[in-house]
């Protein structure tokens, strides 16, 4: 193997397992811990909010209903 | 007329699949102002754990799609057909929303905030672009974001760019990751998504601004190849170094390199390397020198971004809604001036100034180091880019540069050399 290409394989492997490592830190945390981020600004700006199906925007709009309940 | 054929009734499916998506929006859940809560229903929302799943098992065969035309087959009509493909689901069915570009926000809010949970298909729309880089190149790039796809359909007179301008216009995109990074760390606001041009065009409902932004790339792009792409995008920037190190990239001939540079100028982004002469060998080791020189101005540059762009942290965290509005009350007199809606609203959240002051100047203090850390990244990515221009790098063929190279596959049929 040469050189340049021993470099970019072991670049190769460090980057995949940096990407495992977070992809699994972040699905753990989901799934261990209580959200208590309020940063809503994406949904609350956005115009297509009030049709909107998809999951953060399903969140979000259940939140904000919860908390004008409460 | 069979490749029109599929082309056409692709196009047509689309279409019928588009009017059926907007009839099932057309009806949202009426919302009751008298105070009526709508029971939970006893089944959970199946649609949007499914819409979201369906968007990454998208993602995927996409990419696996356009990876086997590019590497395998070797078609630039297989990118073409996939990028219509994503720019219609992606982008106007989806609305360009999640998309890799934006989800680069919420893994950094994800890293630096752990009460925030990152959607899934948010972390899944940036990993797998990365993964697919990593081994086959930028091939999201070439067809599957409905960004760079959309930009793509426009480009009819490609006209090429001085190197130097495509040099300084490179820098941009760095920067503009630099903020998005540090608006998204400081839980600030997603800027990526609140500018993208093209977003607003995919739901019909941009403001003029956004619109006429998105339209006048729209126009660059029918001389200017991916302008967005090349001189803005910040998660090119990323799959730009991912794709340095990619086990299998593009090759321009299936085989050896007959030389007959008929490939030269193909290239609408000038990612095709040119063989090095050898005359210019002589010069390496004067190019050597200069390259050691640039790297020791790299720390100064570092030093002096930091610096500059810690100067500007307090306008840069006025973004800041927190930041806004405690400065807003801070110069707010109530005798002559008139309240408005934010201390209409903070007044009645029963939380005290002081409380608001504590988190503004948090928030503040976060702006001064990451303001530094920006500088010094901006000051290392001129260096670097400084450092480069003097590289050497021997090379015999026509070959695509990694990192540049979005896999668009147009420079495959300039190539006489048939698959040994």
């Amino acid at each position: 193997m040469e050189r340049r290409d021993f470099l970019r394989s072991g670049m190769r492997g460090l980057i995949i397992a940096g990407l495992t490592a977070i992809s699994g830190v972040f699905v753990y945390r989901n799934y261990t811990t209580e959200e208590t981020c309020e940063f809503t600004t994406p949904c609350q700006d956005c115009k297509s909010l009030k049709s909107c199906q998809k999951p953060e925007g399903l969140k979000y709009k259940r939140d904000q209903k919860a908390s004008n309940n409460q | 007329m069979k490749k029109v054929l599929s082309i056409l009734s692709l196009l047509l499916l689309s279409i019928v699949d588009f009017a059926t998506f907007a009839q099932t929006q057309r009806f949202p859940r009426p919302e009751f102002e008298s105070g009526y809560t709508q029971p939970v229903t006893s089944m959970p929302a199946p649609r949007a754990g499914i819409f979201a799943l369906v968007d990454v098992l998208l993602l995927i065969a996409a990419l696996s799609l356009i990876t086997w035309f590019i590497h395998k087959k070797r078609s630039r009509t297989g990118v073409v057909i996939t990028s219509l493909f994503s720019l219609v689901y992606f982008g106007f069915l989806r609305e360009g929303c999640v998309c890799s570009v934006g989800s680069v926000q919420n893994v950094v809010l994800a890293l630096f905030n752990p009460g925030y949970h990152i959607p899934l298909s948010a972390l899944a729309f940036f990993v797998i672009p990365l993964v697919y880089t990593l081994f086959f190149g930028r091939t999201f790039c070439a067809g599957v974001c409905p960004l760079g796809a959309v930009q793509d359909v426009f480009l009819l007179r490609p006209v090429s760019l001085k190197k130097w301008l495509q040099k300084v216009l490179g820098l941009i995109p760095w920067i503009y990751l630099g903020l998005a990074v540090l608006y998204a760390a400081t839980g600030t606001d997603f800027i990526i998504c609140r500018y993208d041009p093209f977003v607003g065009i995919f739901r019909f409902n941009a403001t003029f601004f956004m619109f006429a932004i998105g339209a006048a790339f729209l126009l660059i792009s029918v001389f200017i190849a991916r302008p967005y792409c090349r001189f803005l995008c910040p998660y090119g920037v990323i799959l730009n170094l991912v794709s340095r190190v990619s086990k299998n990239h593009l090759s321009i001939t299936p085989a050896s390199c007959i030389q007959c540079k008929l490939c030269e100028n193909s290239c609408p982004i000038d990612a095709i390397n040119k063989p090095v002469e050898v005359k210019q060998m002589e010069d390496k080791r004067s190019a050597t020198q200069r390259f050691i020189l640039l790297a020791m101005i790299i720390p100064a540059l570092m030093i002096i971004g930091g610096w500059v762009v810690s100067n500007f942290h307090e306008n840069l965290a006025m973004v800041n809604s927190k930041v806004r509005l405690a400065n807003e009350l801070l110069h707010f007199d109530a005798d002559t001036m008139k309240e408005s809606l934010e201390i209409e609203g903070f007044r009645t959240s029963g939380k005290t100034k002081e409380e608001l002051y504590l988190e503004s100047a948090d928030i503040l203090k976060q702006f001064y180091y990451g303001s530094w850390i920006l500088g010094g990244f901006i000051g290392l990515v001129f260096g670097l880019s400084l450092a480069g221009l003097t590289r050497y790098r021997y090379r015999e063929d026509y070959e695509a540069d990694k990192g540049e190279c979005v896999s668009c596959a147009r420079c495959l049929k300039y190539c006489p050399v048939e698959k040994a």
